[in-house]
């Protein structure tokens, strides 16, 4: 999927009910409790986090060729768009939030080495700078140290990217982007234009075949890459440390003397724990029958927007935040 | 002796000029200002004095991206106990390095990392061999790249135990190497300065009535003739634009601007290196840290502000000795673009207006200046200060355009400025009867076919033997 249409598939799945930037946040992975709510309540965890460092110069820059071409209107505060063609994506940026690009900068780093092992010259400038990963593949050499390693990473990778739902322009982007020894990898920008499309279009590519192939992998070296990079533990620190004390049995103001925040926070925290925990129960803070008027308000109205609701409902924002979560 | 040093070491046989009187002066703890030019081996310098000597070495390095670029290529070389304090460094990193200074053997450091009181102190306390400023004309408001957190070095460097310093520099003027010593106080300071003129390097220079014309000019000469090659422009959008121009004739060419990620930029350099790049499209940003030996060309799409910085920029040619060309194009617009680009220093009443506290909308280089006369000057010397700085700044511009205009030679143009004088040669420059064409190897296949890219095959040769 291009920028583009992924944009666009963004902005109708939105419907209007948010701003024209909420998309950018979404791509982003801003951290902010309404992005990631956002995420959850419309669906568009996969599309979360797939590209924090987009710019908001070539977000706008999108926006404003949608409308030139016709496909996007803005009237104010409201837009309309053309719905791009139907299509299906394998990306799932919630479940990786950047750990893909963790585990391709350490993919990038060991084949470095193991080419340059290979070719008996250690003398070389890493590709990757940052000192954590530089760690990681230190430690991992420890750990494995056959004389068969480079090899079986060899193999590991070829039978990876065998599988037939990616493309072999996918797999261009996945391996030239890997340095060995006098092989340096291309950039994005310059695997882009053999092909004669933007890099943000390229960076997609390769991010959708990291994102399905990273879901499939089952070999030794290659796991043991992935440690950490997929997101099990969906609740923040934070958020966590408030569950804690709420099973505890303390109120929610109690929460927030003992750890010295605010009670807004506390809100957002709860909101987070009942969209990622079905089985949390959310009944102490928000009773049944609210509930069940702010989704029947939802399916009257037919709009999620939190100050349509609220001025409608006349109930505070945290409890009908709290009852979108329990939405079927 | 000191050669077979060079060869235990760096497996070289001889040295350059100018290296080995460097480090037999600091072996002698001397102070020592060196001016040697691009390509010379700086570095060596002290990398070597460091191993005799036995003891650490202390570099203090303005510019960031050079720093890292040091510490790869050191590391690249076999030295191992190297390491850069800077703010590249996280939190617990920078905590982890600094609880185990001793451990290295090499220290770059930046000038703003010195003022930390703490960082500063625990410095002090290390039995440094040799501590050496870098880049040190930025040290000189006189010099091209003027950085404000130098000046502050000199009270840092006033202590009892402090060993020799070196400062090296690749192009100073007079008044800048009299500065060096000024501030760092090193008045006994010995002088090495290389000639900085480099014969083999041939100088050219193009005029045009439009840019356009230039884009058409570049595009003939870079689809005709072989590279290596370097193509300096003023902006990072030009850079991509001439790139995205030249791929059409299917050269292998790539842009290199400082809004590129490092990790691009360092493939980019590699790719030059390993000859799968031909031609760089560049902005000033590239050059630092290139250690590439054949470069033929190197082609001013518009010249450099200052005549320093050209020289910087050309020098980077030719360091195998063979012969380059360096050629400028020039169009009358460009001097005016020049002309804007000198004349940014903060005006009297923007120097009024900064100590009177009233805001004002100035560019992020003026602001950096009079937050530093603030801090260091009364109101009246600041003005006097601004005014001094204007007229330099007048003066290298005139230099720069003067280089554009001149019917005389270009070389003995350029090296005037720097005080030095010329040795006639023949094919000097385009003044003095260069012929160009003899400087060029034609290339032979003007259509390249297009690249072909197989993953498999990629694969193979990077993993198995």
């Amino acid at each position: 999927m291009n920028f583009q249409l992924l944009v666009r598939q963004i902005l109708l799945i939105f419907n209007s009910e948010r701003t024209i930037s909420a998309p950018y946040h979404l791509l982003k992975g801003k951290k902010s409790s309404q992005t990631l709510e956002d995420a959850v309540l419309f669906h568009l965890q996969p599309y979360y986090h797939l590209l924090p460092f987009l710019t908001r110069e070539s977000y706008d820059a999108v926006i404003a060729k949608l409308c030139q071409q016709g496909d996007l209107q803005l009237t104010n505060e409201r837009y309309t768009v053309k719905p791009p063609p139907q299509q299906s994506s394998h990306f799932d940026g919630f479940s990786y939030r950047g750990g893909e690009r963790v585990f391709f900068a350490r993919l990038q780093l060991l084949v470095q080495t193991l080419s340059q092992r290979n070719a008996q010259n250690m003398k070389f400038v890493p590709v990757v700078t940052d000192l954590r990963i530089q760690r990681f593949v230190k430690q991992f050499l420890r750990r494995y140290t056959t004389a068969s390693l480079a090899e079986d990473l060899y193999k590991e990778i070829v039978s990876l990217l065998a599988d037939e739902a990616i493309s072999d322009w996918q797999r261009l982007l996945f391996t030239y982007r890997l340095s060995g020894y006098e092989q340096p990898a291309q950039t994005l920008e310059q695997l882009a234009s053999t092909k004669d499309v933007a890099t943000i279009d390229a960076e997609l590519a390769w991010l959708e075949a990291l994102h399905y192939l990273l879901k499939r992998v089952e070999s030794p070296l290659l796991l043991a890459l992935l440690e950490g990079c997929i997101v099990s533990e969906p609740l923040t620190v934070s958020a966590a440390k408030t569950l804690q004390f709420l099973a505890q049995g303390y109120t929610l103001e109690q929460v927030a003397n003992e750890r010295k925040l605010k009670l807004a926070t506390i809100h957002d925290h709860v909101i987070e724990i009942a969209r990622n925990r079905p089985t949390f129960d959310i009944t102490p803070y928000v009773e049944d029958k609210i509930v069940r008027r702010v989704h029947q308000a939802v399916a009257t109205l037919k709009t999620r927007r939190l100050k349509v609701l609220q001025q409608t409902l006349n109930i505070d924002y945290f409890t009908i935040r709290l009852a979108l979560t329990r939405e079927v | 002796m000191l050669e077979r040093a060079l060869q235990h070491y760096f497996g070289f046989s001889s040295f350059r000029p100018g290296q080995e009187e460097v480090i037999r002066a600091l072996l002698a703890n001397e102070d020592v200002v060196a001016l040697l030019p691009t390509g010379t081996g700086k570095s060596l310098c002290y990398q070597l004095t460091g191993r005799l000597k036995e003891a650490p070495v202390l570099i203090i390095s303005p510019l960031l991206s050079l720093m890292q670029d040091q510490v790869n290529q050191m590391k690249k070389l076999g030295f191992k106990r190297v390491v850069a304090l800077n703010s590249f460094l996280t939190r617990e990193q920078f905590t982890e390095v600094l609880a185990n200074l001793a451990h290295y053997d090499y220290i770059f450091v930046s000038p703003e990392m010195l003022q930390n009181v703490n960082i500063g102190r625990r410095l002090k306390q290390l039995p440094f061999g040799l501590i050496v400023v870098d880049e040190a004309h930025c040290i000189s408001e006189w010099g091209h790249d003027f950085r404000p957190d130098y000046l502050r070095l000199n009270t840092w460097l006033k202590y009892d135990s402090r060993p020799p310093i070196v400062a090296l520099t690749a192009t100073a003027t007079s008044k800048v190497l009299a500065d060096i010593k000024d501030v760092l106080c090193i008045k006994e300071a010995s002088m090495y300065l290389a000639p900085i003129d480099r014969k083999e390097i041939r100088l050219a220079r193009q005029w045009f009535t439009t840019a356009q014309e230039k884009v058409n000019w570049i595009e003939e000469y870079v689809s005709t003739t072989l590279g290596p090659g370097i193509i300096y422009t003023s902006s990072r959008k030009k850079t991509e634009q001439l790139t995205a121009q030249l791929r059409k004739w299917r050269i292998k060419v790539a842009a290199y601007h400082g809004g590129m990620t490092n990790e691009d930029r360092q493939l980019i350099q590699e790719q030059f290196l390993a000859a799968e790049l031909e031609w760089i499209v560049a902005t000033s940003a590239f050059g630092m840290g290139v250690h590439k030996n054949n470069i033929r060309h190197v082609i001013h799409e518009t010249m450099s502000p200052t005549l320093s910085g050209y020289m910087q920029e050309i020098g980077r040619a030719a360091r195998d000795g063979q012969d380059a060309l360096a050629t400028v194009l020039c169009t009358e617009q460009d001097k005016e673009v020049l002309q804007f680009l000198h004349d940014t220093v903060p005006t009297e009443e923007m120097v009024r207006a900064y100590y009177a506290h009233v805001s004002l909308a100035i560019s992020d280089s003026n602001a950096e200046l009079l937050k530093y006369l603030y801090a260091n000057y009364e109101l009246s010397q600041a003005i006097v200060y601004c005014q001094t700085l204007k007229v330099e700044k007048n003066k290298a511009f005139q230099a720069t355009k003067n280089y554009m205009e001149t019917s005389k030679c270009l070389r003995a143009t350029l090296l005037q400025y720097f005080e030095q004088a010329t040795v006639p040669q023949q094919a000097c420059c385009t003044q003095c009867g260069l012929n160009v064409e003899d400087y060029k190897e034609v290339r032979k296949f003007t259509n390249l076919s297009k690249q072909s890219l197989d993953w498999a095959l990629r694969l193979q040769q990077m993993l198995l033997k």
